[in-house]
Formats: structure tokens, C-alpha cells, sequence
């Protein structure tokens, strides 16, 4: 059984994580300031953490540094804060996902599951030396047997969303304007307004993504096109 | 209240400590005060010491004085004491003469016989130089005196008096120091050659065997070497003397040196009164040092305690450092007061204690007193000017606080500033510039003024300092009052932006609570149907509620402007056919059919991509919302050259009918429909205008009947229509 660390300062919200994890067959640790988290995970072993950034005491972000000293356990932060700064300063100091308060539980659940996966199971794949599989976090591409996988959870995908999503994992970072896409996919110049292209993007995103608002492979670039971004599969 | 009490502790144990010095100066004047307390006894000091040894060698002048003054145990008045030549003729000058002679040029004996000279005389000295010359051939009191060359000897009669009257001085002293019934001390001294004797005592009663039995006693012989004595040190002539002192010529002559003191001291004379000053100032030393390392020990401990505790409040739970008024004063300002106050006390201290003089008469130890005082005014300030710093040294600012940082401040505020603002060589020649001319021209001044002391030049370097450092201070304080006002703003602006952040938190995170918790209720199995309605009910106005909260804080950012605006050139076109695809599904439901229209060239327009997103997302929402269903709406992008915009213009027609005014519209929580019944914060609109006016733009709403427009209306990318066009 997996062991889950909960920290948060308000004890309703790590009560009601706890009561999701926990249903999920989680063993769940509770936390309510830093120094707890510190203390459990030298006792504990522990698989995931998740953390409050606002808490009195040691604060979430300064949590994160002093386990990244020592641990490389997954982590995902909550935070009411939702600023691009915030989850930037989140993510930079060490957390691997960021979730804004007030998420759905069902979203954290299945981004804590995604993160589980990712740690356990698919380490190694984003290493895999062949040159049709296609590997981008927790996205894998196999081009020969044309699977999709997030996670590990088979995607089905049409052949234009495929292609599409094809396209840009192998040119991960790399950002592709509508009429790209549409030149490289359907191999004819784009013709006047039409947002085929943005529809199909929508459709990958809603299943490939966890939470489609906040789309943590497929982006958007507002006002200049779409991308896939870049990131380090590879983990330890 | 501990403190001033403590202060004035303080003060009092300074005072103490300068009379204990006071004391210890008076009291035990020659000889340390620790050699008083050593040595109880007077008898074994060696003041007394000092004292025998002197009078052990005046005996021999006793012996000397009244064998050449006394005839048969009297005063000699007719002795021949001189022997003189004058013009040829031998004339001699008995005792008598020459005291008449001395008297009349105002001679006289003191009452501690010692020569004196009152100037009342009928013979001058200059009458006597002039005619009273001769030449001296023998002298009574020096019976070695011998006429080496005729002119030796010459000398005034007046010269004469006074040397003869000198020893006839030191005869009546010594007479008066070993006076039989005025004094403590005996001695006997025998000499014998060849079965005669000759024996000199002050009391012939005693006995050799008695003087010699006296618990002070000195003996010595001429059989041994060794001279048996009481003291620790006797005289280092003592046997040169005696055996120069002998009147008998011969080899075989023996003497007998006897002293001794009855240290009862039953007389009245010098070693009594020399032991009863001993013992007084014994006592005053002991209670001298007492006092003063009391006083000490007082001072040092109330000084260190205050200077633990100032600036600390009595309350000890109040950790925080109080200052006082006085301690705002720059640092130097104190430090340069408290010399200047040390250079009137220094002044100050003498001239009062010469009127003290006046008042109650001539002061011994004078240099003691002014000193005392001088110290006295100087500590009296001394210590709140160091407890001042120290405070201002607790308080973290005696840097701070000081001159020298805020001139520093000055340069370095226009040299930073300078740099901010990247003219800095605008304020150099503004700023340090003419101050470096304006100093160097000071000194120069000052170095004319010094060497050809013109006065003109001090008055112009003077006058020129003055100006400099005026316009310097005036241009300091308009600097620092515009920085002042923009850090406030600065500082309002975050706090705002604090304020936003924390309230948002305290909203979000119950939100977070009651979300989680509906939708566990949801999980659970319940049969009653009223109780899942309610649930649901719970569901909808929750997710309500979060949708509110969220747009509530963005709308409160954006209208204060605390939102961060990455400019960046971005596809006009293409972001409005992102935004359409991403309302595919929604505008499907609503039964709408979009119809976009857009140059064939890519609109390149100046504007952050995520907010105009949000804008473009507000504004299509509205329309699901609001547009009367199975009807088109069109979406247009134009460009108008002249202003360098573009602008993306929706059009629908409202399902219902608007009675409001466009301007109305874009107010906070104002919706379409009066009633607000249907979904929605009523902040859609004016997060988009708020949005549009941060990236420089505009959104205008149009109402004309049921035809509803909103355009959005953004600046060009310069550079890019430029590219394109050429």
C-alpha cells in the first residue's frame, strides 16, 4: 500500500483528502505545518506528499526546499494562490504539480495517481532507445503499434488527432501556428477562417489532460499557436 | 523610577569617590596612603625612621653649636666671633655687635629661629656693600677657616652678620630640639683619651646605661666595629662624624655614642607631634581607601547596570529599545557637544573655584579642587552623552542616525539615482560636479586665508560654502521627498496587492472545504430524494460560488492593476480562431452559428496572449449566454491604419430585450438580465474592460436595439505591419 503524506493548515481539507485517498486504498499520514512534515518523513516512509504553500510555521515552499535536499518522493502543492509566479516559484523550488485552491477533489486525485505512476511505474520508458516511441512526462507515443499512452492509461485517439499530437511531441517546445498544423496534416494551404485545427486541439486536450483548463502537456499560445511542452521525462 | 534612582546612586558615589581622593591627598600627604595602613605603629614607620636619623646627626651640631656659643652652660654675648682686616687695621667683632649690626638691617629670628628679614633697617644693603667692606681673617664658627690669599675673605660686614647670625640660628634650634624638658630624645657622647674625658648630653641625669635601655637606642664605640641599635637604619656618617667631631687629636682617644628616645614620648616635641599627625592620618587613610573603593565598587556596578538597562523599559516583557528626544540628535551632533562641554568645564572649573576662594578664603590644595570640578561637570555629562550612543547603539542606528551617512546618503542618492535614471552624466555636471569645484575652490580659500591671512578670502570661501552646501541640501530634500512619495505609492500598490492575495486565500480555502465535502456528501448513499436534491442544489451554487470568488479576485486585480502584462506580438487572427475552437461545444449547445471574418494577412497586434484570451473568453461567454438561440453571430477583425488598431468586433442579437445603457454594462455586478437569476458574477465584462485598458485598448459596447456589439479594439504591433506591408 501506497503511503501518502496530507499537509494543510486548515484540518477540513486534509480530513477530506484524507477520505478520498483513503477510499482510493491510499494509507494516508496527516500534517498540519512543515516541521510535521519534516518529522513524519524521517519516521515515514513516504510515496507522495501533498502540501499546502500558505501555513504558519514553515511554509510550504521552504518544506519543499528542505525535503529536495534529501528526497525525490513526488509533490504536489495546493495553494489558493494562482498567480503564474506562484506556480512558477512552486514548481522551481522542487513540487512536480501545482493545483489552485478550490480544485476538484476528483482532479487531485487523479493528478496524485498520475504522479504515483509516473514515479513507480514509467521511470524508465523516456529512456527507451527506439526511435518510434515517442516520450514527453507521462506521454508516450508508439508510432509503430500507433498507441497512445498518459500515465499509463491507453488514449484513444482519431487519426487527425494523432497526427496532430504526433507532430508535436516529436517537435516538443516548439511552438506550431493553426496553419502549420494545418499545412503539415492535411498537406494544402489553409483557406480562409476556420477552426478545424482548434476544435481537434480541444478534443486531444480533453483526453489526454487531466484537467483541460489547465492542460499540462498540450498548450495553448494564445495569439500564436499550440505546443507540446518540453519536459524532463527522464527520472530517477 | 529604578533608573533614577540608580542615576542619582551614581552621581552621589562620584562625588564620594572624589572626597575619599580628596582624603587620601590631604590627609596622608607625603607617604602612600597603603604605607599608613601597613604600619600601625608609628615607632617602626620609617617617617619615624627618617626622623631619628636626622636628629642622631643634629646632635653633633648641638655638640659643635654650644662649644663654640656657650661659656659654662650660657649664651657667650661678648665671644669673639670674627676677626677682620680693615684698611690695615685688625679688628674684632664680638657676637654682640653683629647682632646689633644684623638687627639694625632688619635681621631677625623667626619663632622657629630661623633667619628672617623684615626690610625695616637703618643701615641699606647698599651702604653696607659700599662702606662697610672687609676683609675677614678668622671666623669663631668655622675653626678651620684660613686666609688662603690676601684678597680672600672680602665680603660686607652686613655678608658677615648674616653668615655668623646663621649658624647662632641653627644654635638656638638645635638648643630648643635637644632642650632637656622639651624633648624625647637623649643622647650621650663620651670621648676619653689618656684618662681624660670629655662627655656631651642633654640630660645629665641619664646615664649612658640609660639612654641605652630606652626602647629606641643607638650605640656605638670605638672598641668595635658594631653598632648595636634598635632602628633599622642609622645614619651612613654617623663614625665620620664622630671621629671628625673628636677633640681629642690623638690615635688613643676612644669614644661612646649613645641615643636613645623614650617613645612614651612624654615630652611635647617634634616625634610626638610627628606620631600624632601619623596616627590622624593613618585613621583618615584607612577610611579614605575604604571609602573610595566603595564608592568605586558603587559607581562602577549602578554605571554598568544603566548602561545594561537604558533605553529598556521597566516593563520586562517590552523588548523593544526606547530613545529619547536627545537621541534623535545625530550622532556627532552629541559626541561634538559633549567636547564642547568639556572645554567649558575645563575653563569654568578654576574661575569658580578662584570666586570660591573670594568667599571663603584662600584654599590649600587649589589645583585638587579645579580638577575635582572640572572632572565633576564633565561627567555629569559624559555619562548621558555614552548611555545616549549606547541607547542609539541598542537601537541599531548610531550609523543611522549620524551626519556623516546622511552626507553620504546625498552623494550616493545622486550618483544612484544617476544611474537609474542612466543620465548620469547629467548629474554629474549638475551634482557633483560644481560641489567638487565648489570644495576645491573652499579649500584653496582656506589655504590663502591661512598663509597671507586675508580676510577676504575667508569671507568668500565662507560665503561660497554656505551657497553650495544650501542648493546641495535643497536639491537633497526635493530628491528625497519625490523618491518618498514614489516609494508610498509603490508601497500602497503592494499592499493592495496583498490585501487581494489574502483575502482571496481566506475565501478560497472553506470554498475548498464546503466543494470536497458536497461532493463526498454526493458519494454517499442516500435513499431520501428531497435529501439528494438538496445536495445538488449544494453542488451547483458551490461550483457558483467558486466561479464567483475566482472572478471576483481577478476583476479586483485587473481594476487596480495589479496584474503583471506580457507584451508580446501576437496573430490577432489566430487567437480568435483558438478562442472559437475552444467554444466549439458551447456555442453548438446554444444553437449559434459563428461566423468569422478576417484579412487574408496575418493582424498583428501588440497585446499579452493569456489576458486577451480571458477578454475574448468573457465576451463569448456572454454570448452563450445571451444571444438569441438558432441566430448568427459574426465575428469580425479590421484594421484601421490611421489609428494603427485593430480591433475583433462580435455581434449577436440578445434573446432579450436591453434596457440598459452600454456604459451601464461594463459596471461591476451589473448583468443583462435584472434579475440575475440566470448564471454568471456580473464580472465578465468589466474583468474584459479592465483587461483591454491594461493593454492599452479599448472595449466598446454598442447597443442598438437588439443588436449587441462588443469590440475589442488593441494597438498594432508597429514593427511587424511595417515588415509585412514592405
Amino acid at each position: 500500500m501506497q503511503t501518502i503524506l496530507v499537509c494543510d493548515d486548515d484540518k477540513q481539507i486534509v480530513e477530506a483528502i484524507s477520505i478520498y485517498l483513503t477510499g482510493e486504498g491510499f494509507n494516508v499520514l496527516k500534517a498540519y505545518d512543515g516541521y510535521d512534515v519534516l518529522e513524519i518523513m524521517n519516521q515515514h516512509r513516504i510515496d507522495l506528499l501533498i502540501i499546502d504553500v500558505m501555513m504558519p510555521g514553515l511554509d510550504g515552499v521552504h518544506t519543499v526546499l528542505k525535503i529536495r535536499e534529501t528526497s525525490s518522493i513526488p509533490i504536489i502543492m495546493l495553494s489558493a494562490k494562482g498567480e503564474d509566479n506562484d506556480k512558477i516559484l512552486g514548481l522551481n523550488v522542487g513540487a512536480d504539480d501545482y493545483l489552485t485552491k478550490p480544485y476538484n477533489p476528483l482532479e487531485l486525485i487523479a493528478r496524485v495517481k498520475s504522479q504515483l505512476r509516473r514515479y513507480t511505474q514509467l521511470g524508465n520508458i523516456g529512456e527507451a532507445d527506439n526511435g518510434n516511441i515517442y516520450a514527453c512526462g507521462g506521454l508516450v507515443m508508439n508510432d509503430d503499434t500507433k498507441e497512445v499512452t498518459v500515465d499509463g492509461n491507453a488514449v484513444k485517439l482519431t487519426p487527425i488527432e494523432y497526427n496532430i499530437l504526433l507532430l508535436l511531441v516529436k517537435n516538443a517546445g516548439k511552438v506550431f501556428s493553426i496553419d502549420d498544423i494545418y499545412t503539415s496534416i492535411w498537406n494544402e494551404e489553409a483557406i480562409g477562417a476556420d477552426n478545424t485545427v482548434a476544435v481537434h486541439i480541444r478534443h486531444i486536450r480533453e483526453k489526454i489532460e487531466i484537467n483541460p483548463r489547465e492542460p499540462r502537456y498540450l498548450k495553448v499560445v494564445w495569439g500564436v499557436g499550440y505546443k507540446i511542452e518540453k519536459q524532463d521525462s527522464a527520472k530517477k | 523610577m529604578k533608573k533614577i534612582i540608580l542615576t542619582i546612586i551614581n552621581f552621589i558615589s562620584i562625588i564620594l569617590i572624589i572626597c575619599s581622593i580628596g582624603v587620601l591627598t590631604f590627609g596622608a600627604a607625603d607617604g602612600s596612603a597603603l604605607e599608613y595602613i601597613r604600619q600601625p605603629d608609628y615607632v617602626k614607620s620609617t617617617s619615624y625612621e627618617s626622623q631619628a636619623n636626622e636628629m642622631m646627626t643634629d646632635v653633633f651640631d648641638y655638640v659643635q653649636l654650644t662649644d663654640i656659643f656657650e661659656e659654662n652652660g650660657k649664651l657667650n654675648l661678648g665671644l669673639i666671633i670674627a676677626q677682620a682686616d680693615i684698611q690695615g687695621q685688625n679688628v674684632s667683632y664680638s657676637l654682640d655687635y653683629l647682632i646689633q649690626y644684623a638687627r639694625s638691617m632688619g635681621y631677625y629670628f623667626d619663632s622657629w629661629n630661623r633667619l628672617r628679614n623684615d626690610g625695616s633697617r637703618t643701615i641699606s644693603k647698599e651702604d653696607d656693600e659700599l662702606n662697610h667692606q672687609i676683609i675677614v681673617q678668622y671666623k669663631a664658627y668655622l675653626p678651620n677657616y684660613k686666609q688662603t690669599s690676601p684678597t680672600d675673605g672680602q665680603m660686607s660686614l652686613g655678608s658677615l652678620a648674616e653668615e655668623a647670625l646663621t649658624y647662632l640660628a641653627r644654635y638656638y634650634a638645635v638648643k630648643n630640639e635637644f632642650d632637656k624638658s622639651a624633648t624625647n630624645f637623649f643622647f650621650n657622647i663620651r670621648y676619653t683619651s689618656k684618662g681624660k674625658e670629655l662627655v656631651f648630653t642633654n640630660d645629665p641625669d641619664r646615664s649612658e646605661a640609660d639612654i641605652r635601655s630606652l626602647p629606641s637606642f643607638v650605640y656605638a664605640d670605638s672598641n668595635s666595629l658594631q653598632v648595636s641599635t634598635s632602628f633599622r637604619n642609622i645614619p651612613q656618617n654617623l663614625i665620620p662624624l664622630l671621629q671628625a667631631r673628636n677633640p681629642f687629636q690623638s690615635d688613643s682617644s676612644q669614644y661612646h655614642y649613645s641615643v636613645g628616645i623614650d617613645t612614651s614620648f612624654p615630652n611635647d616635641d617634634i616625634l610626638k607631634e610627628n606620631a600624632e599627625i601619623y596616627n590622624s592620618r593613618r585613621l583618615s587613610s584607612i577610611y579614605g581607601l575604604l571609602m573610595l573603593s566603595l564608592s568605586i565598587l558603587v559607581a562602577v556596578s549602578s554605571l554598568v547596570y544603566l548602561a545594561i538597562k537604558t533605553g529598556q523599559s521597566d516593563d520586562p516583557s517590552d523588548k523593544k529599545i526606547h530613545l529619547y528626544k536627545i537621541d534623535h540628535c545625530p550622532t556627532e551632533i552629541i559626541v561634538s557637544a559633549f567636547f564642547i562641554w568639556g572645554f567649558i568645564a575645563e575653563m569654568v572649573a578654576p574661575q569658580f573655584i578662584e570666586s570660591v576662594e573670594n568667599v571663603i578664603g584662600i584654599l590649600d590644595n587649589w589645583d585638587f579642587w579645579s580638577s575635582a570640578l572640572s572632572f565633576l561637570l564633565k561627567y555629569i555629562l559624559f555619562v548621558p552623552m555614552v548611555f545616549s550612543l549606547l541607547r542609539n547603539y541598542k537601537a541599531d542606528r548610531l550609523w543611522k542616525s549620524s551626519l556623516l551617512k546622511k552626507i553620504c546618503d546625498i552623494f550616493g542618492h545622486y550618483i544612484f539615482s544617476a544611474e537609474k535614471t542612466s543620465s548620469r552624466l547629467f548629474s554629474y555636471l549638475l551634482f557633483v560636479l560644481p560641489n567638487l569645484l565648489a570644495f576645491a575652490m573652499v579649500a584653496f580659500l582656506f589655504i590663502r586665508f591661512y598663509k597671507m591671512s586675508s580676510l577676504n578670502a575667508l569671507l568668500l570661501a565662507l560665503a561660497i560654502l554656505l551657497i553650495i552646501l544650501s542648493i546641495d541640501f535643497y536639491a537633497w530634500h526635493i530628491a528625497t521627498g519625490l523618491s518618498h512619495a514614489v516609494d508610498e505609492q509603490v508601497k500602497s500598490e503592494r499592499l493592495k496587492a496583498d490585501l487581494i492575495t489574502n483575502v482571496s486565500h481566506d475565501l478560497k480555502t472553506p470554498l475548498t472545504s464546503i466543494i470536497s465535502y458536497v461532493d463526498l456528501l454526493k458519494r454517499e448513499e442516500i435513499d431520501n430524494p428531497r435529501v439528494q436534491e438538496y445536495i445538488n442544489v449544494l453542488d451547483q451554487k458551490s461550483t457558483r460560488l467558486k466561479t464567483l470568488t475566482e472572478d471576483l479576485v481577478e476583476a479586483s486585480k485587473a481594476s487596480s492593476g495589479n496584474v503583471k502584462i506580457d507584451f508580446a506580438d501576437i496573430n490577432y487572427n489566430e487567437i480568435v480562431e483558438q478562442a472559437l475552437g475552444e467554444f466549439e461545444d458551447k456555442t453548438h449547445a446554444a444553437k449559434l452559428e459563428m461566423i468569422l471574418n478576417y484579412p487574408d494577412h496575418p493582424v498583428m497586434i501588440s497585446a499579452d496572449g493569456r489576458h486577451l484570451w480571458r477578454v475574448i473568453e468573457n465576451l463569448l461567454n456572454n454570448c452563450c449566454k445571451y444571444a438569441l438561440r438558432e441566430s448568427r453571430v459574426y465575428v469580425d477583425i479590421t484594421e484601421d491604419d490611421d489609428s494603427g488598431t485593430a480591433s475583433c468586433t462580435i455581434k449577436n442579437i440578445s434573446s432579450r430585450p436591453l434596457n440598459i445603457s452600454p456604459e451601464e454594462l461594463t459596471e461591476r455586478f451589473v448583468r443583462g438580465d435584472v434579475s440575475r437569476t440566470t448564471e454568471g458574477s456580473g464580472l465578465g465584462l468589466s474583468i474584459a474592460k479592465s483587461l483591454t485598458k491594461l493593454m492599452n485598448g479599448e472595449l466598446v459596447i454598442t447597443i442598438d436595439g437588439d443588436l449587441y456589439k462588443a469590440s475589442v479594439v488593441l494597438k498594432k504591433a508597429v514593427k511587424e505591419t511595417n515588415d509585412t506591408k514592405d
